[in-house]
């Protein structure tokens, strides 16, 4: 569980040590460690109720730990705000979908643009002229993403007409325009039907290709999980169990235990 | 019951539903950038009224300020007052807003009545509109020479409904920009706004400092409208009509709010001339019948209200 083998690209992207959470007497996580390396595909697995939801949270900041660090590109997050954290460069996606529904596409994308300096109050009014040209230009480049991601004939349309895969489509573009370094997405492929998930995996491929993005996602289509990720990370209630490439971590006995533990539990 | 309706054709009788109407508008615009906008309930919003007109009397009366600093120096007060009480609460869940508004406009409410050498207590304040009385009758001489100069109400009907446009084309002019963009994706959901890097509490104390600002404005106006400012000129019964105006122009749309307030006060003030043998509570309580029931013909014609997006408020869910 310690073994954090050192990424050939140099230190991890996201370091975990010893991160923990509970919930009234629910340990939810449990002095979790972990490591992803940067550039590198990373699913998370486990069975439900294992911790990898919260283990999001506490990461992105949307809840604060109660012991263990967080250290994301070299730089200690443990605690701080999630927008801070998301400014940072590590975004993340929701268990379920938050497109903004009622807010068109194209409004969604225009969100996410990191370098809209009109977003905030003072510098509108301060210097309310330039901000149109930024705009421009990001609608252009956020037209430009919904054209690759089949999103452009709805782009004046509220994101909340689109369909359940359309809109986990939608957030992927979303998080493209604002061009985090580090992606964490939870269940992306959950309800989708298969030619759209295999859509959502070639973007999250061609990403980390074209800009050398790193993607941590929770998953429990296997399939999906052993054909992409490089690495997998498996949790268990509330700890890290395993961590290893696909196949290696397919035929370890405590991962097969885990899971068959909690598919007793849930028939019992 | 006697009915006199001679008087609604007299112009100052609409001049007069115009000034309330229009100062309901303004103090309105700052619910609709809260709640329409941000998400997040003000329940304080008369507080914030009563803070302006309180420091703006007090200013002038006491520290003999002039009255544009002081109705300057007002604004900027109730908009300290909102950042605190934001800051207070904001960060907690948006329930705990709701409670320390409610809770800051009694405070403000108690302050008035026993604080007495500073605000008069139950007896209020008056004499604070002599520079206001002054611009009024220069006003009414420049009127005359169009031939409205026996309007002696006209010239706050004008100030106040000039001060509506400019707040009214400044919140819409700020709404299609990438700040109010963030205000309405916050109005949505908080995560997913967060989850973008955006610092949502920064922005709710700035829409509720804005709103306190568009208060405190209304609140100078009503005193000026009134010229006898006391406690109960401020109570929970404002910010409730506040919200009626809201939900009678529509949730998200700032003209809409003008709508509301006019219908509202056309038929509160056209229901004042049905003389109906009551004491004068009883009164009060009759109007937020009435209050209730333009409100439910409306809601029944229009549930999304007079301006507001029905689209929008089915999606949002
Ligand atoms: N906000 C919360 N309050 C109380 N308990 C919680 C909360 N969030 C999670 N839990 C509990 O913590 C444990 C871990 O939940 P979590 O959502 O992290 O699991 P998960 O691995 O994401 O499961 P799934 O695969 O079903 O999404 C569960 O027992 C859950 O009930
Ligand atoms: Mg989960």
């Amino acid at each position: 569980m310690a073994s954090r083998p050192a990424a050939p690209g140099g230190a991890p992207i996201l370091d975990v040590r010893d991160l923990c959470r509970a919930f009234g007497g629910v340990r939810a996580v449990d002095r979790a460690s972990l490591a992803v390396e940067r550039g590198s595909i990373t699913a998370l697995i486990g069975p439900n109720g294992a911790g990898k939801t919260t283990l999001f949270n506490l990461v992105t900041g949307f809840l604060r730990p109660d012991a263990g660090d967080v250290v994301f590109d070299d730089q200690p997050v443990t605690g701080r705000p999630a927008h801070v954290i998301a400014r940072l460069g590590m975004m993340r996606t929701f268990q379920l979908t938050k497109a903004l529904a009622a807010m068109t596409v194209l409004d969604n994308m225009l969100l996410a643009a990191q370098d809209q300096p009109a977003e905030h109050l003072a510098r509108l009014l301060a210097g309310p002229a330039g901000w149109r040209r930024r705009e421009a230009a990001n609608r252009a480049r956020a037209l430009g993403i919904l054209e690759r991601f089949r999103l452009a004939a709805q782009a004046r349309a509220y994101a909340g007409t689109l369909s359940g895969g359309q809109r986990k489509l939608l957030e992927l573009a979303r998080l493209l325009m604002a061009a985090p370094r580090l992606v964490l997405l939870d269940e992306p492929l959950a309800g989708v039907n298969p030619v759209l998930g295999r859509e959502i995996l070639a973007h999250v491929h061609a990403l980390r290709r074209e800009r050398g993005t790193t993607f941590l996602f929770i998953e429990h289509d296997m399939e999906a999980v052993m054909n992409n990720a490089d690495t997998v990370i498996v949790m268990a209630q509330g700890r890290v169990i395993a961590r290893g490439r696909p196949r290696d971590v397919r035929r370890d006995p405590a991962v097969i235990d885990a899971y068959l533990g909690a598919h007793a539990e849930d028939t019992a | 019951m006697t009915i006199d309706l001679t008087a609604l054709a007299a112009p100052d009788f609409w001049i007069g539903v115009g000034i309330v109407a229009g100062i309901y508008s303004i103090f309105s615009l700052g619910l609709q950038l809260n709640v329409g906008f941000t998400g997040i309930l003000n329940f304080g919003q008369a507080g914030f009224m009563a803070v302006g007109a309180y420091a703006m009397a007090i200013l002038i009366l006491k520290l003999h300020w002039p009255a544009p600093a002081a109705i300057a120096a007002s604004t900027a007060i109730a908009m300290l007052a909102g950042i605190v009480i934001g800051a207070a609460s904001l960060r907690l869940s948006g329930d705990y807003l709701a409670m320390a508004t409610i809770a800051a406009a009694q405070l403000v409410g108690g302050v008035a009545q026993n604080a007495a050498p500073l605000t008069g207590g139950n007896q209020g304040l008056l004499g604070y509109d002599a520079a206001w009385a002054a611009l009024a009758r220069w006003m009414l001489a420049r009127l005359r020479a169009v031939g409205l100069g026996d309007q002696s109400q006209l010239p706050l009907f004008i100030v106040t409904w000039a001060i509506f446009g400019l707040a009214l084309a400044l919140l819409t002019g700020l709404r299609g920009t990438p700040w109010g963009r963030v205000l309405r994706a916050i109005r949505e959901d908080e995560a997913a706004a967060a989850a973008l890097g955006k610092n949502v509490f920064a922005y709710k104390l700035q829409s509720l400092a804005i709103a306190a600002a568009l208060a405190a404005l209304a609140g100078d106006l009503l005193a000026l409208n009134i010229t006898l400012i006391y406690p109960q000129s401020f109570s929970a019964d404002v910010t409730f009509i506040g919200f009626a105006v809201l939900v009678l122009g529509g949730l998200g749309s700032f003209a809409g709010v003008a709508l509301g307030s006019v219908l509202l006060w056309t038929v509160l003030e056209a229901a004042s001339f049905v003389r109906l043998p009551l004491a004068a509570d009883k009164v009060a309580a009759v109007q937020m019948l009435i209050v209730g029931l333009v409100l439910i013909a409306v809601m029944v014609w229009r549930p999304e209200g007079l301006r507001g997006k029905r689209e929008e408020m089915v999606l949002r869910g």
